[in-house]
């Protein structure tokens, strides 16, 4: 039967036991550190740590229980319903907030579920307007069957408003995409695992601090010691780096894991549904014509395994908060062609348009200010410390001149009718696909090197982003601020 | 879906947006923009005194010598880049669209459609207070998170600009008071 949202709802009481996870979760780095401090720690007698366990016991019990009286609040004051053409929530005891969202001006609406959430049957649910990078309008949990029926109904009247629904329109998704093992092998071998390996390096130094701070061990004197005595040779090194590249892919596999488990892409006749996550688990509707520019990227080894990273932008999409972009991990460039093409039916590259180049002006002018100054400073430092050793950075000055040069020569624009295609990346590939009217504003840009010898960079902004042509010729860019600034106004 | 025409582009129908004239700012504008520069120096001033006073080498007076000449030529670039940036601003406002251009050494021009304006905001300073003079904010959909700040204006021109760009965006602007614009500066 349907639902209807006109009358003041509740969350469900499930609240209390997803809001407490939350909570559990920051209580237990700062328990587990006392924990520690107090069974280890040296010069106390046994009274007196039965006394500091038993303060701890009720310091922790105490931080449960207002976890739960404050959700219970929460639960309490909390109330949505649908008034009008928009949607309400009211919440808080002391201070009253109320939220409203006009329908039409939702731009995405996402189901989220941690364990507490799937034990109990709910979810939290998030919508976004293009107001603010913030999550605007949450309600922690609410039974996942009537989350899902708010998304389907929300998403059905701002069809309505637009195009009235056909019944074939609510016809059964058709199933698109699911990653099986070879694809999950393949996305995890070609990870980036030197960001794993830092990430990883990171979180052992940030533990390694916070122990050092609790027991006043000195933890870099350790570290300075234990290398000092390890005596470096070609087999240790190779031990070395065989241990560190097996724990960054296995800490990129995890990660990988976590955000591709149970991975499914459907497709109705007016949006694409997608549900991910393997602790926390997102369901997402993207109607297409929110959809406002597509980019995909894969590095050199993705490239080589035709395996891309798409992403759908919407106005809402945070550019900073990764875990709710909608990042489509797609395994072939057949379904790549099929999910771009509910966007733009032909790529711009595909469409026959000879591509344009950026100026080989951008090369020269990357290596005189930013590879010269670095060589040159890291140069007179190593100077200093290694003397002629110092010279090592002119492979690093070798290096970025031929990334430069990589990048200026694979720089490629497709500008048709009513799009603009960009390919860009040194050794892998990173693309964008824009229609035109949905660019906000172009921006040009001259510095005086590019004013006397008639260059100009073109920035184009996006809702949440924007993109720099660099080292355009001078007429080039004129053309295309003045051509892009006729379709956006179109 | 494979209706997909791409014929060739018009060169030379484009509306352009570089021949445009562009209306320059208020001249008072200029005083405020050499006020800041001259505070953020004072800022540094302050800052450099405080650390040659607690790290002082003894027999280095070279240090003074040096640091006033570095400052008083910081001051002299500060205020010649804000004389020249202030002659290089300016806006037009064209039916459909609204074009912008600031700086001197980087200089930017901006082109925002009417249509992509979400809300606009007139904002006064201690300093444009001062002058009698108003900053207009524009902000566009999802766009860039700060807007696109235009000084320079008088309050009545900012109020008005932001009511074009806003409400009546398109339609023919009402020219600013002559004695208005005549008062500032």
């Amino acid at each position: 039967m349907q639902q209807t949202w006109d009358k003041p709802r509740r969350p469900s009481p499930a609240i209390m036991l997803t809001g407490f996870l939350k909570g559990a979760k920051e209580l237990a780095g700062y328990l587990f550190l006392i924990l520690v401090t107090t069974f280890l720690g040296k010069g106390k007698s046994a009274g007196e740590q039965e006394l500091q366990f038993y303060w701890i016991t009720g310091a922790f019990l105490a931080g449960i229980v207002i976890i739960i009286s404050q959700k219970f609040i929460v639960w309490y004051f909390t109330r949505y319903w649908v008034e009008g053409e928009k949607i309400v929530l009211t919440k808080g005891m002391l201070v009253k907030k109320r939220i409203e969202l006009p329908l039409q001006k939702i731009q995405t609406i996402q189901l989220h579920q941690n364990i507490m959430h799937r034990l109990t049957g709910t979810s939290a649910v998030t919508m976004d307007t293009a107001g603010s990078e913030n999550t605007e309008f949450e309600i922690e949990a609410i039974r996942t069957g009537d989350a899902q029926d708010l998304q389907q109904w929300v998403r059905s009247r701002q069809q309505n408003w637009q195009t009235p629904l056909k019944h074939s329109d609510h016809a059964e998704p058709q199933f698109l995409l699911s990653l099986g093992f070879t694809d999950f092998a393949k996305l995890c071998i070609s990870e980036n695992h030197l960001k794993s390996l830092a990430l990883v390096a990171i979180f052992i130094l940030g533990k390694a601090i916070d122990l050092s701070q609790q027991f006043g061990f000195d933890s870099r004197g350790y570290f300075s010691k234990q290398s000092s005595e390890f005596a470096l040779t070609f087999f240790s090194a190779g031990i070395l780096l065989s241990i560190a590249l097996v724990i960054a892919m296995l800490f990129s596999s995890v990660r990988v894991l976590l955000r591709f488990y149970d991975y499914r892409l459907q497709q109705t006749k007016v949006a694409y549904e997608m549900g991910w996550g393997l602790f926390t688990r997102h369901r997402k509707t993207m109607p297409f014509e929110k959809v406002e520019f597509l980019t995909w990227w894969s590095n050199w080894l993705r490239q080589k395994m035709h395996l891309y990273v798409l992403r759908l932008h919407s106005l809402a999409e945070s550019e900073t908060e990764q875990a709710i972009q909608i990042q489509l991990p797609v395994t072939n460039k057949k379904m790549l062609a099929q999910i771009s093409g509910t966007y733009i039916p032909v790529l711009p590259a595909d469409s026959g348009t000879k591509p344009a180049g950026i100026e080989k002006a951008y090369v020269f002018r990357r290596i005189l200010l930013i590879g010269l100054p670095i060589s040159l400073i890291l140069c007179t430092i190593g100077w200093f410390y290694v003397k002629w050793h110092a010279g090592w950075v002119l492979v690093w000055l070798l290096y970025f001149a031929v990334s430069q040069y990589v990048f200026y020569k694979n720089y490629r624009i497709w500008m048709t009718q009513d799009a603009i295609q960009i390919s860009r990346g040194t050794w892998g590939r990173e693309q964008v696909v824009i229609y035109l009217h949905k660019i906000v504003s172009v921006t040009l840009q001259t510095s005086p090197y590019q004013r006397s010898h008639g260059y100009a960079n073109l920035e184009l902004q996006l809702p949440g982003k924007s993109w720099v042509i660099p080292y355009l010729s001078r007429e080039q860019a004129d053309y295309w601020a003045d051509y892009i600034t006729l379709k956006m106004e179109e | 879906m494979r209706n997909f025409s791409n014929p060739a582009l018009a060169w030379d129908q484009l509306p352009r947006h570089h021949n445009l004239a562009l209306r320059q700012l208020m001249p008072a504008y200029k005083k405020i923009m050499i006020i800041e520069r001259v505070i953020l120096w004072l800022v540094l001033l302050v800052g450099a005194i405080a650390t040659l006073f607690f790290s002082w080498p003894a027999g280095r007076q070279w240090w003074i010598l040096a640091g006033g000449i570095f400052l008083a030529a910081l001051l002299g670039v500060l205020v010649f880049t804000a004389n020249k940036a202030f002659q290089n601003m300016g806006y037009a406002l064209r039916k459909h669209d609204f074009v912008f251009r600031k700086g001197w050494l980087f200089e930017k021009t901006h082109i925002v459609p009417l249509k992509k304006i979400q809300h606009c905001q007139v904002k006064r300073g201690p300093l444009e207070r001062r002058y009698g003079l108003a900053s207009l904010k524009i902000f566009t959909a999802g766009g860039a998170g700060d807007g696109i700040a235009l000084g320079g204006l008088t309050q009545q021109e900012a109020e008005q600009l932001k009511d074009w760009l806003v409400i009546t965006p398109g339609e023919p602007l009402n020219p600013i008071p002559e004695e208005d614009a005549a008062n500032m500066g």
